[in-house]
C-alpha cells in the first residue's frame, strides 16, 4: 500500500472508532455553539486553470484529426487508408482508438493498458502563473506563482501535464470546457457538494471552522441551467465525505489549515477524490456566492482512471490523449513517493471551487459524525 | 372537416336541448325549460372522470382554454360552446378515455356484467353499463331513447367488429363527447308562488350542489335524493348539503373555488425574465399556487377560522424550492425531498397572509419586474370586489416600465412621477398606495429591502387607513369589511355561473352576509346558507326572443344538412 493510501486508510480506521465512541452521546451541530455561520452548495468544481499566450511554447496538444492520424500511422497505416479513415471520422475513430495498444501483438486497450502504446510525450505547460498551495514548502523549478495571492512554491503538477489541451484551457472566470462539462454532467444525479464556513464574526478577521459534506440529495437547476441558490441541503452521514477543518478568516478569504480532504463524487465522473495534505482557500463575497481553491495531493492513478474511464470518448470527442495523460501523470507525479519502489504516488493539483448560498442541515447521525471528524483534525 | 365539426356540436347542442324535453315528456313531471347551460371546466372534466372510472384513467389531449368572464371561470363557463378544433380534442380524450375503460385490466371492475359472448353484442350488459355510468356522467338518468340510442351504438358496432368491448367502447365515447356531459345542463319549472323565477328540477339542484361544494358531479346517494324529491324540501336539501360539507371531497370544492376567484388559471401564461429571475420556473409556479390552497384549505377547513386571518396568518406550507425562493430553509425526508412542510413565520417575518405569497405578488406583477399598480388593482378587484377603470388608450408607460433610470430607482419614485399626469393620478390614487406595500417582494414573490441600491418604502393607506408594510395591508384588508362582503359576492357568483343582480347583492349581503359574520367569517358556514338557500337555485324566466329561432328548430335544420 502506497504511504498515501495508508495515511488515507489510517484516518478512516480512526473516524471509525471515534465515531463509534461517540455514538449515543448528545451532540450538538456544528454551527450550535458560534455565532454565525455561512452555508453554501457547490456550483462548480473544476481543474483550476490560468491559461495565457505562451505558457504552452511546444505548441498545443493535437487536435482531434492530427491525433488520429499519428495513431493511424504508428498502427501502420498507409496514407490512402488514413485519407479515408479520417474521411470516416467518428464511426472509424471508435474501432480504431479502443484497441490500438499491442501486448505480444494482440490488440488490447490503451486505457485499460496504457504502456501498451508508446509515450506520445503529450506537450507540457510551462508557464509560471498557476493556482494551488505550496504543499511542500519548498520552491521549485516546475513550481508556480498563485495568481490571485502571489503566493511562490504552489505546486500543481496537473495543471502542467493537462494545461496545454485546448478543451483543459480557460482563463478566469471561464471554466475550462471539459472539466466544467464533467462536473455539469452528473450533478443532476450526483448529491450536492457543501461548504459551511463558521466563526464568531464573519465580518471581521479571525478563526473559523470549515465544513465540506456531501448531501444527501443532489442539486436542482434554474431556468439557466445553473444550481437554485438558497436550496436547503441536508448533510449526509456518511464519513467518506465529511470534512471539518479550522481555518482563519482574513479580509473576506478563508484559508484552511492543512488537512486531509474526502469526497465521493460521481461513477460517471470521478467516484471519489481524496486529497492529501490539503488545502482551502474560498473568498466569501458579498453577493453571498464563493469562490475558491482546493490544492493537495492526489492519487494519480486515481485521477488517470477517471480519464481511461472516459476512454474513446475523451480521445475522439474531446481530444485528449488518454495513454499520454497516464505516461505525464507518472512522470510528473511529485509526492508520497512507494518505500519500496521510491515511484511517487500522488500528484499535486488544485481545483477551482464555485459555490452559492445553501441552507445546510445536520441530524444528529451527522452531528455526531461532525464531532468524529473534529476530533480527527485536531 | 372543421366545418363538420362545427356542425355536430351544434346539431350536438341542440339534441341535448331536445333530450331534456324529452326526458320531461317521458318522466311525466310538468314541462321544464332549459334554463342554464354550463361547459364543465378542464378541472370538473378531470375530477368527474377520476370519479367515475378510477385514477388510473389517464386523460390525453389538451382542453379548450377556459373563459374568465366577470372575474370568474365559472361564469366564462356559461358564454361559451365548443368549437371545431375543441371538439377534437374532447373526441381524443373520449375515445381515450373510453379504450382504457373496457380494456382487459380494467373491464372486470368497471364493468358490472359480462357478455354472453364476447365478440357478439349483449344489449342487456350493454344497456346495464350504460345506463349506470350515464347516469352520472349526464348527471340524471338516460332518458328511454337516450339508452336505447346507446345501446344500439353499442350494438351495431360489435356486431361489425365482432368485439362486444369495442362496441361498448364507441357508446362510450359518444356519451364522454355528448353536450349532456360536456355542459351542465339546467332545466327548471315555474315557482310556485314566484311569477318572476323559475325553480331548478332536482337533478339540477343536485349538480349545482355538488360543483359547488365538491366540483364535480353529483355522487349516487345525491342521484336518488333527487330522483326522490328530497332536493324540493328544505330538510332533504340540508341533510344532502350537511353530508357533503362533511366530506372530506369539500376540499376539492374548496380549493376550485378559491383557484378560480384569486384568478390561478393565469399561471398558465405566467413567465418571468429568466435572465433576471433563474429561479422562478413553472414548478415554483405550481408549488406557489399549492401554497396558497394549502393554507386556504388548512385555515378554513382544517383549522375553521376565519376567512379574514387569511390575510394575517404566519402558517404555511413550503416545498424546498418555495424555500429557495423565499430564502427560508425546508427540510424534507430524504426519501421525500418534494414533500410540503408546514411553516410558521418569525412574528418578526415581513411575510403574512396570502396577499405575500408568490401566488399573489408573482402572479400580479410583470415578467421583468414587480408592478404596484397591477398588484394595487387586483387587491381592488378580486379581494375587494372593487372594479378599478381600464387606463385610457394614450399613456406612456415609458416612465414606469425605466427600472434602470438613476433619477427613479425605486417604483414608487417612477409611479410618483408617472402620477403627476392628471389623466393618471385618478385611478393610480386607488391602485398605487395598497401595491407599493407589497414592493419588498420582487417579480417572483422574492423578499427585497433595496431596489437598484435604494431601500424600498412599503408604506401606505387603503381607504383611510395608514400602514408600514405588507404585514400592515394585510391587517388593513383583514379589517376592510369589503373583504368579507366581497368573498359572498364571488362565491355566490361562482356558485350558480352568473353575476348577481343587483337586488340579489343586496340580499346576499344581508342573508349570507349575516350570517357568515354571525359564523365569526366560517366558510363552511357560508357554503352552507347559500348551498341550502333558495336562492341558489332560483332563476329568472328567460327572456323569449321571437327573433332567435328555437333550439329544436337549429337541430332539425342541422340534421336536414
Amino acid at each position: 500500500m502506497s504511504k498515501l493510501a495508508s495515511h488515507i486508510a489510517n484516518i478512516g480506521r480512526r473516524g471509525r472508532v471515534c465515531a463509534a465512541f461517540l455514538t449515543g452521546i448528545a451532540v450538538l451541530p456544528l454551527q450550535s455553539a458560534v455565532a454565525e455561520t455561512k452555508s453554501y452548495v457547490v456550483s462548480w468544481f473544476y481543474m483550476a486553470t490560468y491559461s495565457q499566450d505562451g505558457d504552452c511554447p511546444d505548441g498545443l496538444n493535437d487536435s482531434i484529426e492530427q491525433h488520429f492520424r499519428k495513431v493511424l500511422a504508428q498502427l501502420g497505416k498507409s496514407q490512402p487508408e488514413i485519407e479515408a479513415l479520417v474521411k470516416a471520422i467518428p464511426g472509424s475513430m471508435y474501432v480504431t482508438y479502443g484497441d490500438r495498444g499491442r501486448i505480444d501483438g494482440r490488440p488490447v486497450s490503451p486505457y485499460l493498458y496504457p504502456t501498451s502504446v508508446p509515450d506520445p510525450q503529450i506537450k507540457i505547460l510551462k508557464g509560471k502563473v498557476g493556482y494551488g498551495f505550496d504543499l511542500d514548502g519548498k520552491e521549485g523549478p516546475d513550481d508556480f506563482t498563485d495568481p490571485e495571492t502571489g503566493e511562490h512554491g504552489v505546486d500543481n503538477q496537473v495543471y502542467r501535464v493537462m494545461g496545454c489541451f485546448v478543451p483543459q484551457r480557460a482563463f478566469p472566470p471561464d471554466r475550462p470546457g471539459f472539466p466544467a462539462a464533467e462536473w455539469d454532467m452528473p450533478r443532476d444525479a450526483m448529491p450536492a457538494w457543501l461548504v459551511e464556513v463558521t466563526g464568531d464574526d464573519l465580518s471581521k478577521d479571525g478563526d473559523v471552522t470549515i465544513g465540506v459534506y456531501r448531501a444527501t440529495a443532489p442539486v436542482q437547476r434554474s431556468t439557466d441551467g445553473a444550481p437554485i441558490p438558497d436550496m436547503t441541503f441536508r448533510v449526509s452521514g456518511d464519513r467518506r465525505s465529511y470534512n471539518v477543518v479550522k481555518g482563519h478568516l482574513k479580509n473576506g478569504v478563508v484559508i484552511s489549515d492543512t488537512f486531509t480532504f474526502n469526497m465521493l463524487g460521481d461513477v460517471f465522473y470521478q467516484p471519489e477524490f481524496h486529497l492529501a495534505d490539503s488545502r482551502l482557500r474560498l473568498t466569501l463575497k458579498s453577493d453571498g456566492t464563493a469562490r475558491g481553491v482546493i490544492g493537495g495531493y492526489e492519487n494519480w492513478r486515481n485521477l488517470y482512471s477517471a480519464y481511461a474511464a472516459g476512454g474513446v470518448f475523451n480521445e475522439a470527442v474531446v481530444s485528449l490523449d488518454v495513454p499520454g495523460i497516464y505516461y505525464a501523470l507518472k512522470r510528473m507525479a511529485d509526492a508520497y513517493p512507494d518505500p519500496k519502489t521510491g515511484e511517487n504516488t500522488a500528484i499535486s493539483t488544485a481545483y477551482t471551487i464555485e459555490a452559492l448560498p445553501a441552507f445546510i442541515v445536520h441530524d444528529e447521525k451527522t452531528a455526531a459524525a461532525t464531532s468524529a471528524a473534529q476530533n480527527l483534525s485536531r | 372537416m372543421a366545418k363538420t365539426l362545427a356542425l355536430v356540436t351544434v346539431v350536438s347542442l341542440a339534441a341535448c336541448i331536445l333530450g331534456s324535453s324529452q326526458a320531461a315528456e317521458t318522466t311525466g313531471l310538468a314541462p321544464q325549460r332549459l334554463v342554464g347551460m354550463r361547459r364543465i371546466t378542464q378541472d370538473q372534466y378531470r375530477q368527474i372522470i377520476a370519479d367515475v372510472f378510477g385514477k388510473t384513467i389517464k386523460l390525453g389531449g389538451r382542453f379548450e382554454p377556459d373563459q374568465r368572464d366577470a372575474g370568474l371561470l365559472a361564469v366564462g363557463a356559461s358564454q361559451v360552446s365548443v368549437t371545431a378544433s375543441g371538439f377534437e380534442q374532447y373526441d381524443d380524450m373520449a375515445r381515450s378515455i373510453a379504450a382504457q375503460v373496457v380494456d382487459e385490466q380494467h373491464r372486470p371492475v368497471m364493468i358490472p356484467c359480462a357478455p354472453a359472448s364476447a365478440q357478439r353484442p349483449d344489449d342487456a350488459c350493454a344497456g346495464k353499463f350504460l345506463s349506470s355510468v350515464g347516469r352520472v356522467l349526464y348527471r340524471r338518468p338516460l332518458t328511454q331513447r337516450e339508452l336505447a340510442d346507446e345501446v344500439k351504438i353499442a350494438s351495431d358496432v360489435s356486431s361489425r367488429l365482432h368485439d362486444f368491448y369495442a362496441g361498448l367502447g364507441s357508446a362510450l365515447t359518444g356519451m364522454l363527447e355528448s353536450a349532456q356531459f360536456l355542459f351542465r345542463q339546467e332545466t327548471a319549472r315555474p315557482a310556485a308562488a314566484d311569477a318572476a323565477h323559475l325553480q331548478l328540477d332536482g337533478y339540477s339542484k343536485a349538480s349545482r350542489l355538488s360543483f359547488l361544494l365538491w366540483n364535480s358531479a353529483p355522487d349516487l346517494p345525491l342521484l336518488e335524493a333527487a330522483e326522490h324529491g328530497e332536493l324540493d324540501s328544505s330538510d332533504g336539501l340540508a341533510r344532502q348539503a350537511d353530508r357533503m360539507l362533511a366530506s372530506p371531497r369539500l376540499e376539492a370544492g374548496v380549493r376550485a373555488f378559491f383557484s378560480d376567484m384569486l384568478g390561478f388559471s393565469t399561471f398558465e401564461g405566467l413567465a418571468k425574465d429568466p435572465v433576471l429571475y433563474p429561479k422562478f420556473s413553472a414548478r415554483i409556479a405550481a408549488d406557489a399556487q399549492e401554497q396558497t390552497l394549502r393554507t386556504i384549505v388548512d385555515l378554513l377547513l382544517h383549522q375553521h377560522g376565519d376567512y379574514r386571518d387569511l390575510f394575517t396568518t404566519r402558517t404555511t406550507f413550503l416545498t424546498p424550492l418555495l424555500g429557495a425562493l423565499y430564502k427560508i430553509p425546508v427540510t424534507t425526508p430524504d426519501d421525500l425531498p418534494d414533500a410540503w412542510v408546514r411553516y410558521e413565520y418569525p412574528e418578526n417575518a415581513e411575510q403574512a397572509g396570502i396577499i405575500s405569497e408568490a401566488s399573489f405578488v408573482a402572479l400580479h406583477s410583470q415578467p421583468g419586474r414587480s408592478s404596484p399598480t397591477v398588484r394595487g388593482k387586483a387587491l381592488r378587484e378580486v379581494l375587494l370586489c372593487q372594479k378599478v377603470p381600464d387606463p385610457p388608450g394614450n399613456v406612456n408607460f415609458a416612465l414606469v416600465q425605466d427600472t434602470n433610470n438613476p433619477d427613479f430607482k425605486t417604483a414608487r419614485q417612477r409611479l410618483t412621477a408617472h402620477r403627476s399626469a392628471p389623466t393618471c393620478a385618478g385611478c393610480h390614487k386607488i391602485m398605487d398606495p395598497i401595491g407599493l406595500a407589497l414592493e419588498n417582494f420582487d417579480t417572483t414573490g422574492a423578499f427585497r429591502a433595496m431596489e437598484n441600491g435604494a431601500p424600498i418604502d412599503p408604506s401606505g393607506e387603503i381607504d383611510g387607513i395608514k400602514f408600514s408594510d405588507a404585514k400592515g395591508l394585510g391587517k388593513a384588508i383583514h379589517d376592510n369589511p369589503a373583504t368579507t362582503g366581497c368573498v359572498v359576492n364571488r362565491l355566490f357568483t361562482y356558485a350558480t355561473g352568473r353575476t348577481a343582480t343587483k337586488e340579489e347583492i343586496g340580499s346576499m349581503q344581508r342573508d349570507f352576509g349575516q350570517a357568515f359574520a354571525k359564523s365569526g367569517y366560517d366558510m363552511k358556514a357560508l357554503l352552507r346558507s347559500i348551498a341550502t338557500s333558495n336562492e341558489f337555485y332560483r332563476v329568472a324566466k328567460p327572456e323569449i326572443r321571437a327573433d332567435i329561432p328555437a333550439a329544436s328548430q337549429l337541430a332539425q335544420e342541422g340534421e336536414r344538412r
